[in-house]
């Protein structure tokens, strides 16, 4: 037996010293330190790509280097969209289902058929002749009621309504009603992508789908309705919201207005200015997609209201309908040269107008149904007016000012101090002013403002400025809206390299806090 | 009843219980130290005394506490020389590492050196905690070796493989790169190590010899979430908008998610920080002795080498003084004294850089105290 002795007091003492150190050092508090950052922020070039960009941005627009270099302007300025070939109205359709006695009930078997019927759903309130339309989207909202005491099914078909290739049918069986309340059922089929057949259940007709409704006593139910000559079944089905994708038949002889007013220079992005503009290729394309032939009258042509006029306007112009093979398009082309309107519109253009319009009408295959009900139209690729311009960088430019606003986000640097660097290269032959608001709305800082005058190229081209900032203005959420304008002394001829580069920088002190 | 059980059990058999708390650097000093550790303010002193202190060494900050009980039966195991003995030791060990530039870039930022690469290569952060159960045989001279089961409730790492930063002069460029990992454990790992220790003591031989191996082994962290960065930056800046690298783009939540791959759930095997002691003990007189150690692995970025003066004072004291080189620091002194009651127990404190307790300009300080029972 070994020899058994109680722990002295030392020992503990010992033991508890030990506890403590274990756990000393649990009480932590963030740890902070002041550091110098230096870091770029922004590298920002404006070719004359970006600086023309904000006129059209749906245009292609190219920058052909030369000398004089040369702005290639090619592509849809407007787009004319036809409501009545692209939107079906809603179309509700109501089918009732009552015994032809009285009194009852009348036991019905399972698998008992009470309704089979084939019939055609018409599309109210169309004008023109559709035999078949692509969905873009839409839906089917259905509502199904029965007062019947017994499980009832009913099977609805549309056999000439396909989506991915697969026809769109509803099954509901609906369990016994209590005598009291209907039985009710509703949902919603999407219909977007579908294929509809409008030919109906014979094939040989217009804006109708065919459908098959059967309503009968589920057989895999064992129950026996009991069927009163005061029972009914209705079924509801609301054709909603159809947007057409493609569209093929007989469209009609619809005079359709065009009316396009197309913003040219945003003056929010343009303040002002004169850009002196001189093309050599300006032609003014109406490019039918259609296969249906169509009369275009434009009748008139303004710049700000202000009217300009041209041989083309007020004549009626035929063009041929658009061929459409295997999916692919070939626009039948109508054209006007804009460099013979009077005044010239690009002397108009010059001032940095900011609306042009064109005003005038359309009609659907004037001279009838001459492709016995095969036109087509994909609302993918709508009628458009096209504008090919070449434009020789040559001229005076007075004041032109392009305008941009950048919001920039809070962030979070505790105890910054410093500057914000701004440098500004400039590689156009002219000079540039550059005015610049660092604001902060809704709040009571004062706003930074930034000016400088960056010489032409070549020679003494760069500006740089440093803005002192703070931890309350990095703090804040603000907009930095600039303002350069470039001005010439005279005609300059640009080569289209021309670069305006704008660089940001951050250098200061900001206390890191790690928690 | 029960701890009155307990106190009588452990006062019958031969026990060590042993708790030391160390940190060390080679350019942090005691103030930088506890700043990252216990947080407060660092100021730009306290990071150029640091920055002077590193010189262009590889930075090293490292620490180690714990507590570990050590015992032996008096009862010889199946009518042999060897006796069943076991421990339960308590441990957490971190260890970091970082380039000079690192340690400018963090502390004092980038402005007072553009132009410079900043070289990142090497840098790490990694700690684990666990606990380790075991048990075994001890034989003659105090031979044992003891299997343990491992608990590791936390394992933490980045590494830095490779990595360099530079902005130009002019402000107007910015290169970045980054080769690095990072795992954090969510779930305790399990895993076994082996304790063993050799003596070497013999009458006719007038020095003495041991070799000591802790925590030999793995664990298997059953879900490790890891991270993978392999990405070069190089800009100019930032476009005001655009799909990808404009500020615009920065400000979207989301932004960046794409520069590192996540794991995070995967079931890895990590080896824990081992540690060797090989020490060598020779006598210089029959009070005073001279001793060698060399100190590996437990994350040290060098051996740790240790030389000593031991002296006996009276039946009861033993004392000693020693130097210090390599782990985490530099070369430092340590002082140690033991108490012995003869057949009762021992006390024994140690501490690593006396001075580090009474100054802030020490890189580090370490305590360690034992209790005997005999």
């Amino acid at each position: 037996m070994n020899d058994v002795r109680p722990l002295t007091r030392g020992k503990v003492l010992v033991l508890i010293g030990c506890a403590i150190m274990v756990l000393g050092g649990c009480n932590r508090q963030p740890i902070t330190w002041e550091t110098n950052i230096a870091l770029p922020l922004v590298d920002q070039v404006w070719t004359w790509s970006e600086v023309i960009q904000g006129a059209s941005d749906d245009s292609t627009l190219a920058v052909d280097v030369g000398s004089p270099g040369t702005i290639v302007f090619s592509g849809p300025v407007a787009e004319w969209g036809i409501e009545s070939l692209t939107q079906l109205p809603d179309t509700i359709v109501s089918q009732e289902l009552t015994p032809d006695f009285d009194g009852g009930p009348f036991a019905v078997p399972p698998g008992a058929v009470l309704l089979d019927t084939e019939e055609d759903i018409v599309f109210q309130g169309i004008d023109q002749a559709f035999t078949g339309i692509v969905l873009e989207s839409g839906r089917i909202e259905y509502f199904v009621e029965s007062s019947t005491n017994g499980y009832v099914e009913l099977f609805y078909a549309f056999p000439s309504v396909t989506i991915f290739g697969q026809p769109v049918e509803l099954q509901v069986v609906l369990t016994p009603s209590d005598g009291v309340a209907f039985e009710t059922r509703e949902g919603t089929i999407d219909l977007s992508g579908a294929v509809i057949d409008l030919t109906g259940v014979s094939g040989n007709e217009i804006n109708r789908i065919a459908s098959q409704l059967i309503i009968g006593t589920p057989s895999n139910i064992n129950d026996t309705a009991q069927v009163y000559g005061s029972d009914s079944i209705r079924v509801q089905m609301h054709f909603q919201e159809l947007l057409v994708r493609e569209v093929s038949g007989y469209f009609g002889q619809e005079t359709i207005g065009f009316d396009v007013e197309q913003q040219v220079f945003d003056p929010v992005d343009f303040p002002s200015g004169f850009v002196e503009i001189n093309p050599t290729r300006a032609t003014l394309q109406f490019r039918n997609t259609i296969a249906a032939d169509l009369r275009l009258q434009l009748d008139a042509m303004s710049v700000d209201g202000l009217q300009v006029t041209h041989p083309s306007l007020g004549l009626p112009q035929l063009i041929s309908r658009a061929a459409w093979e295997d999916g692919a398009l070939e626009p039948a082309i109508w054209e006007m040269d804009l460099l013979e309107t009077a005044p010239s519109i690009f002397e108009l253009l010059s001032y940095l107008p900011q609306w042009v319009q064109v005003v005038g009408e359309g009609l659907l295959n004037p001279l009838g149904d001459v492709s016995g009900g095969h036109d087509y139209f994909d609302t993918r690729v709508p009628p458009a007016l096209y504008l090919d311009l070449e434009w020789p960088l040559v001229g005076t430019i007075e004041d032109f000012q392009i305008a941009r606003s950048l919001e920039l986000s809070p962030t979070d640097l505790p105890g910054f101090n410093g500057d914000l660097l701004v440098r500004l290269t400039n590689g156009f032959p002219v000079e540039w002013t550059f005015n610049a608001v660092w604001r902060f709305p809704g709040t009571g800082i004062d706003p930074v403002f930034i000016e400088g005058l960056v010489p032409a190229f070549p020679g003494g081209e760069m500006l740089e400025l440093r803005i002192p900032v703070d931890e309350q203005r990095l703090a804040t959420a603000g907009v930095i809206d600039v303002v350069a304008s470039m001005r010439s002394e005279g005609p300059v001829e640009f080569t289209g390299r021309e670069r305006m580069r704008l660089e940001l920088g951050v250098e200061g002190m900001y206390q890191v806090e790690v928690p | 009843m029960a701890p009155m059980w307990v106190a009588a059990q452990l006062d019958s058999i031969p026990w060590t219980l042993t708790v030391w708390g160390q940190q060390r650097s080679n350019s942090l000093d005691r103030d930088m130290g506890q700043k990252l550790f216990r947080g407060g303010h660092i100021t730009p002193e306290m990071v150029a005394s640091s920055s002077a202190a590193q010189g262009q060494d590889m930075g090293a900050l490292g620490f180690t506490t714990g507590v570990d009980w050590r015992w032996t039966s008096l009862k010889a195991w199946k009518n042999s020389n060897a006796r069943i003995c076991g421990s339960i030791q308590g441990k957490w060990v971190g260890d970091s590492r970082w380039t000079p530039e690192l340690l400018d870039l963090v502390f004092s930022g980038n402005a007072g050196h553009l132009g410079r690469w900043d070289v990142l290569d090497g840098s790490r952060v990694r700690t684990a905690a666990w606990m380790n159960a075991a048990i075994g045989l001890e034989g003659q001279n105090q031979n044992r070796i003891e299997i343990g089961l491992v608990y590791l409730p936390a394992y933490t790492g980045v590494h830095i493989r490779n990595g360099y930063f530079h902005v130009d002069e002019d402000i107007d460029s910015l290169q970045a790169y980054m080769r690095a990992d990072a795992e954090v454990s969510q779930r305790a790992a399990w895993g076994s190590a082996i304790n063993a220790e050799w003596h070497f003591l013999r009458e006719e031989a007038p020095f003495a010899f041991h070799l000591r191996i802790q925590n030999l082994g793995w664990a298997v962290v059953p879900k490790m979430t890891q991270w993978k960065v392999d990405t070069l930056i190089e800009t100019t800046g930032l476009t005001f908008q655009g799909p990808e690298w404009s500020l615009e783009a920065v400000q979207q939540e989301g932004w960046g998610a794409g520069f590192a791959s996540v794991d995070s759930n995967k079931t890895v095997v990590r080896m824990l920080p081992a540690r060797l002691d090989a020490s060598f003990e020779y006598p210089l007189g029959p009070r005073s002795g001279w001793d060698v150690q060399v100190q590996l692995g437990e994350w040290m970025p060098l051996p740790r080498a240790i030389t000593g003066y031991r002296r006996a004072i009276g039946k009861q004291w033993q004392a000693g003084i020693q130097m210090i080189a390599g782990g985490w620091g530099r070369l430092r002194p340590a002082a140690w004294a033991r108490w012995r009651v003869p057949g009762e127990h021992a006390i024994v404190i140690y501490l690593e850089d006396p001075f580090g307790w009474g100054t802030h300009s020490a890189f580090g300080r370490g305590i360690t105290l034992q209790f005997q029972n005999m």
